[in-house]
């Protein structure tokens, strides 16, 4: 041979893949064999849809040519001018093409055809289908686009049974079904006809109807489809319980039979079972069941469940013994025996769940190397003296683990045992154990595949060490040839900037093919938010190649987003109103609602702006936002520029006008901890109409105010499940400073923090506890007026605006109080003034209730809104005084207690709640009963009143 | 004439002949895809081979391709199949001892005009390691019939009476001879029943497999030839 060459010529990626397959050598003879192995092995590659080997005679000698074809690969896969259902998603997901996989014509047809066919199913009987392939030579991939012009869906036309002998005509079909002649064809249509044509044979207690709609003809002059209905209605099915009161609907819930509407052994079985388990968790730990068909025909089968129920029990204790490797509460965890009190009032226990939960144990130890272990256990009655009470007693006997003495690795060349920091669970030293073992090769192939070892396999043997119960354990592997990434092409990104697609891809051309990455690839650009689908795909993932392509297709979601929503708050909650009356807040009912517009990906940079009203009685607000969430291409940074005008009621006291600008960073310090560092400006104003406050002071605190905020949030969120935590730590504290030098009027500095804390005492039942202080300190201000103002110990100091103040109280906050009700209050008027510090202390017992949705609380609140920092007092106790003029005057600076229970309902995003509490110790102070102009004039009455002692409180989520 | 021409001419012999010369001048198609069965290729000197040795073990004249070309190539393609379905049971695989005692064998045998097997690989123009691959997989098909379908089968008393009612005694009946008792054939019988079924068993699990994998025949004219 004196050449041998391809035409056409390799790419520059598939040289080295091609040189590995080639048999044949230069200089040497042709030997067919070589030659016929040297196109299967190109042909293995997976990269040539068909290769023809010429030869010619030339005066150096023969030259042999490969003449191929490349393959192609499958690329972006569009549906088009499809009206829904189907959607194009499902369409295109009919089609079967798979990114990445080779593309040929029979898959092509095949693809046609699937849309074709879903297309008919749906309706659509006579679509027209066109398709475009547009192949791309740079990255082999073939785009496939499906045009779809569907026409007018086929409606609904006549309906025939299937025969004479139908139990229902077909007039009575349509009525039932509700397929009116002319309705669309559509398959939920259908699908809803044929459920509810089953509960209509339902309620005549036959369960086993079989219902068959097929489409019998069609008519294009009309558009109409003739459907034929068949219909069995099977057996009247009757089944009645001995023993028990349970019956009729109760019963069928137990009874899968129903459900599946299919009479057999297993689901007779399976409803014996659930009546067993039933009972059993109803005390009756004996309980057995037995079924029996009484009678059955062709059109009637009758069933009988016999109960013995036996007599009703509890589970008093479980106790485990002999335990030194595991702790109790490992063993417990493990097994269903439960003791009576957690979560169930009788406990549960059946002799069966305690032969399960034996055996569980000795798996556990026997996984651990305890191969020796024995375990036994055995129920015993009179437990405490009581003759219904039972206790289960776990005897265990660990003996000695076998031990590995030494772990040999074979294999390891290209990424070497010793070197890796593999972190084996099975050193020596440690109990031989299978589950290590199983970890140790979990470990191992992620490792290896992460480097691109695609083909590596693991095996393990353990031999017999030098002393009994000794093992030296064996690892070896079989690495095979790495694969590395060759090119990374990215398709489908439409607006997103190609650089935004770039920086978010962990995959990189001639590094290793990683696993990892792939899945890293997809995340992070799932994280952008931008996208409704990621795909990334292995360019010919059968080919057997060197290295292979990587495909990432990403589909943009809609950039708009629209939002509308309605709701209602119903609570004791202010609402300003002209009359000074009821000062500590009305039982107020406000209706809500929301409106919520997003952009995403502005300017392809995954940037997203939004903008959000929310309009109630009691508040006022458009919010509008910009955020980066990867400020400067870090994962860690984000940043949001945001503007707000609120009209705010929600303190009764006045009403405000808030309109702020912001920028804030936030930095993401480890998964768990986050600092936000933030930048307010804001301009507060209040409506001196609707100040419910001392007439002297109206024209003071009702100037407009210009507050510049320079603040540092620390978040540290150690908790299992922020939603409904069961254990953890919750810590954060906010500094904040006010200053002329960033453009604000009164200087202030402030400061709030929060540690929270939550253990499991038991399953199912937590203690919460939470403490929060705050503080706001004035730095520098009009001293003289402060001076003058205050003139009342137990008065916030006035160099802190009124809307910067400490307001409390409410469901998330003091609950002895209405929502903002805590604090210092006009002396005049009774309203709320807000202080300049705070302090709460809050206990919860989470405890399960009903089933595992319902649950229970009790808690414990303490705490107040004080005058100023140095007025925070554990004192239970209020002050008053008589002043000169004979009136009394109350402090509030002292701590208001409130004990409650409440109620939790689970649902998915959080739980729904409910609480009631009670205080003993509510803050009195005087009010006004009378208009503003009553109390210019002096015409009104000062009446001392007191907060309600009971308040309710409904709302979203864990109060903390 | 250079070598490697006669080499080449004498390796692809009747293949050759059929095989079409393409558009440039001076030059020819020597080999090409034929098939393809999953990820893999079936190449048209396979069917030449696979006809070679056909002849050798049938100890006839070695021929053209003739008309067989698709008979042999879904032979070939089909022990493909088996050979896929085969690599996932590791015990099931033909050691190269398996293969060492059928060639032993193999030399024991006089072929066409009593030559020795050397002479014989040499009539036919095949090598030895040619004819163990053919081996290797002939022993490999064999295990996969047996492990795969045939054990575990038996055939029912039913089966065996309706086949010698129905085929046993139609035949013999047929043929002019008497026909043996029921109890005397009924273990040949059985073994014929068994057969048959694993034969079927094994046409079913080919047709699921075709189904699974891209299955794709070629045999024409080479792309780009001249009809």
């Amino acid at each position: 041979m004196a050449e041998v060459r391809f035409e056409p010529p390799l790419e520059a990626g598939l040289e080295a893949s091609c040189e590995v397959a080639l048999k044949v050598r230069m200089g040497e003879p042709l030997d067919p064999a070589a030659l016929r192995e040297s196109i299967q092995a190109l042909f293995r590659t997976g990269r040539f849809a068909d290769i023809r080997a010429e030869l010619e005679q030339g005066p150096g000698g023969a030259r042999l040519t490969f003449l191929t074809d490349p393959a192609w690969f499958v690329g972006s896969v569009q549906v088009v001018g499809v009206p829904r259902p189907p959607s194009e998603g499902q369409l295109a997901s009919a089609t079967e093409l798979r990114l990445g996989e080779l593309f040929t014509d029979a898959k092509l047809e095949h693809a046609l055809r699937s849309v074709r066919s879903m297309l008919i199913e749906h309706g659509y009987r006579q679509p027209s289908i066109t398709h475009q392939v547009e192949k791309d030579t740079a990255t082999l991939q073939a785009h496939v686009e499906v045009r779809v012009a569907t026409g007018p869906r086929a409606s609904i036309g006549a309906l025939l049974t299937a025969g004479p002998d139908q139990p229902l005509e077909a007039a009575q079909i349509r009525e039932i079904a509700r397929w009116p002649r002319g309705a669309e064809y559509r398959t939920d249509r259908i699908q809803r006809g044929i459920g509810l044509l089953r509960e209509h044979f339902q309620r005549q207690d036959r369960w086993r109807s079989e219902i068959r709609v097929e489409t019998a003809e069609y008519r294009p002059a009309t558009n109409e489809l003739t459907l034929v209905a068949r219909l069995t209605p099977g057996p009247r099915m009757t089944v009645r319980a001995e023993g028990t009161s349970i019956q009729g609907a109760k019963l069928r819930r137990f009874l899968p039979i129903f459900a599946r509407g299919v009479v057999d052994d297993d689901l007779l079985s399976a409803g014996q079972e659930n009546l067993e388990n039933y009972f059993q968790s109803r005390g009756h730990f004996g309980a057995t069941v037995a079924y029996d068909i009484e009678h059955q025909t062709a059109d009637e089968i009758s069933i009988v469940y016999r109960v013995r129920k036996g007599p009703r029990q509890v589970l008093g204790a479980v106790e485990i013994r002999g335990n030194r490797h595991f702790s109790t509460e490992e063993i417990r965890e493990r097994i269903q025996l439960r003791e009576k009190g957690s979560g169930s009032s009788h406990g549960q226990f059946s002799e069966a769940m305690l032969r399960r939960d034996l055996q569980a144990i000795r798996n556990l130890y026997s996984l651990s190397g305890y191969q020796a272990a024995t375990v036994s256990g055995e129920a015993v009655g009179g437990h405490g003296g009581q003759p219904n009470e039972l206790a289960v007693r776990i005897d265990i006997v660990e003996g000695s683990p076998t031990v590995v003495t030494g772990l040999v690795t074979s294999g390891f060349e290209n990424f070497p045992a010793s070197e890796a920091d593999f972190g084996f669970a099975s050193e020596p030293g440690q109990a031989f154990s299978e589950a290590n073992i199983a970890a140790d090769r979990q470990r191992i192939l992620t490792e290896y595949f992460n480097r691109g070892y695609r083909q590596v396999s693991f095996d393990w043997r353990a031999e017999e060490g030098p002393a009994p119960g000794e093992v030296v354990l064996h690892y070896s592997v079989d690495e095979g040839e790495p694969v590395r990434t060759g090119a990374v092409f990215l398709s489908g990104g439409r607006r997103t900037r190609e650089a935004v697609l770039a920086r978010r891809t962990a995959l990189s051309p001639g590094g290793p093919l990683s696993q990892e990455s792939i899945y890293s690839t997809q995340r992070n650009l799932y994280d952008l938010g931008v996208f409704s689908n990621v795909e990334v795909a292995i360019q010919n993932p059968e080919g057997m190649e060197a290295s292979k392509n990587v495909l990432i297709h990403v589909e943009e979601a809609r950039r708009w987003a629209i939002g509308v929503g309605g709701g209602a708050e119903f609570a004791r909650i202010g609402r300003n109103t002209a009359e000074l009356t009821n000062p500590a807040g009305d039982a107020t009912f406000s209706p809500r609602v929301t409106l919520e517009m997003t952009r995403l990906n502005v300017g392809g940079r995954a940037h997203t702006m939004g903008f959000r009203t929310r309009l109630s009685l009691l508040q006022q607000r458009g919010l509008f936002t910009y955020e980066a969430p990867r400020w400067f291409d870090s994962d860690k940074w984000r940043m949001t520029l945001s503007g707000l005008y609120d009209t705010f009621r929600n303190v009764n006291t006045f009403t405000g006008r808030r309109v702020e600008g912001a920028f804030q960073l936030t930095h993401q310090l480890t998964p768990r901890t986050t600092a936000l560092y933030r930048y307010a400006y804001r301009r507060t104003s209040i409506d001196q109409n609707t100040l419910h406050i001392e007439p002297l002071l109206v024209p003071l605190v009702s100037q407009p105010v210009r507050v510049g905020l320079l603040s540092g949030t620390y978040i540290a969120d150690l908790r299992d499940n922020p939603t409904d935590t069961t254990k953890g730590i919750f810590n954060t504290v906010n500094v904040a400073l006010t200053s002329k030098y960033w453009g604000s009027q009164p200087n202030f500095a402030r400061l709030l923090a929060q540690n929270s804390t939550y253990h499991s005492i038991r399953p199912g039942i937590v203690f919460a506890r939470m403490v929060q202080l705050g503080v706001s300190l004035p730095w520098a201000g009009h001293a003289e007026e402060g001076v003058q103002l205050a003139r009342f110990a137990g008065r916030p100091d006035p160099r802190i605006p009124l809307s910067e103040r400490y307001f409390g109280g409410g469901a998330n906050s003091h609950r002895g109080f209405a929502y903002n009700q805590a604090g210092p209050r006009d002396p005049a008027t009774g309203f709320p003034l807000g202080g300049g510090s705070q302090f709460l202390n809050s206990m919860e017992l989470r405890f399960p209730l009903m089933g595992p949705d319902i649950s229970g609380v009790i808690f414990h609140d303490a705490g107040n809104v004080y005058s100023r920092p140095g007025r925070i007092s554990f004192r239970s106790a209020q002050s008053v005084r008589v002043n000169d003029a004979g009136a009394k005057e109350f402090e509030f600076d002292y701590m208001v207690h409130a004990v409650g229970l409440g109620i939790r309902y689970s649902t998915p995003i959080g739980p729904v709640r409910f609480d009631l509490a009670f205080s003993p110790n509510p803050p009195r102070f005087v009010g006004f009963d009378g208009t503003r102009d009553q109390l210019l004039t002096g015409t009104g009455t000062f009446r001392e009143q007191r907060i309600p002692a009971v308040q309710f409180h409904f709302s979203l989520g864990q109060t903390f | 004439m250079p070598i490697c021409r006669t080499i080449t001419r004498k390796a692809l012999g009747a293949a050759a002949a059929c095989v079409l010369v393409s558009a440039a001048p001076g030059s020819e198609i020597v080999d090409r895809v034929v098939a393809i069965v999953g990820t893999e290729a079936v190449t048209l000197s396979e069917i030449d081979l696979e006809l070679r040795l056909e002849a050798l073990f049938s100890e006839s004249e070695p021929g053209g391709m003739g008309n067989r070309g698709e008979e042999v190539l879904r032979r070939l393609i089909d022990r493909r199949l088996v050979m896929q379905d085969l690599s996932l049971t590791p015990f099931l695989q033909v050691q190269a001892a398996d293969v060492d005692r059928q060639v032993e064998q193999l030399r024991d045998q006089r072929f066409l005009g009593g030559r020795d097997l050397e002479a014989a690989l040499r009539h036919y123009r095949l090598t030895l390691e040619e004819c163990r691959s053919f081996l290797k997989e002939r022993i490999a098909f064999e295990r996969y019939v047996t492990f795969r379908f045939k054990t575990g089968l038996a055939a029912s008393r039913q089966a065996i009476e309706t086949f010698y009612q129905d085929e046993y005694l139609v035949l013999q009946r047929e043929r002019g001879e008497p026909a043996a008792p029921l109890e005397e054939v009924s273990d040949l019988i059985s073994r014929i029943v068994v057969e048959r079924r694993a034969t079927e068993l094994l046409e079913a699990r080919l047709l699921e497999l075709r189904s699974l994998l891209r299955i794709e025949s070629r045999l024409g004219p080479a792309k780009g030839a001249e009809p």
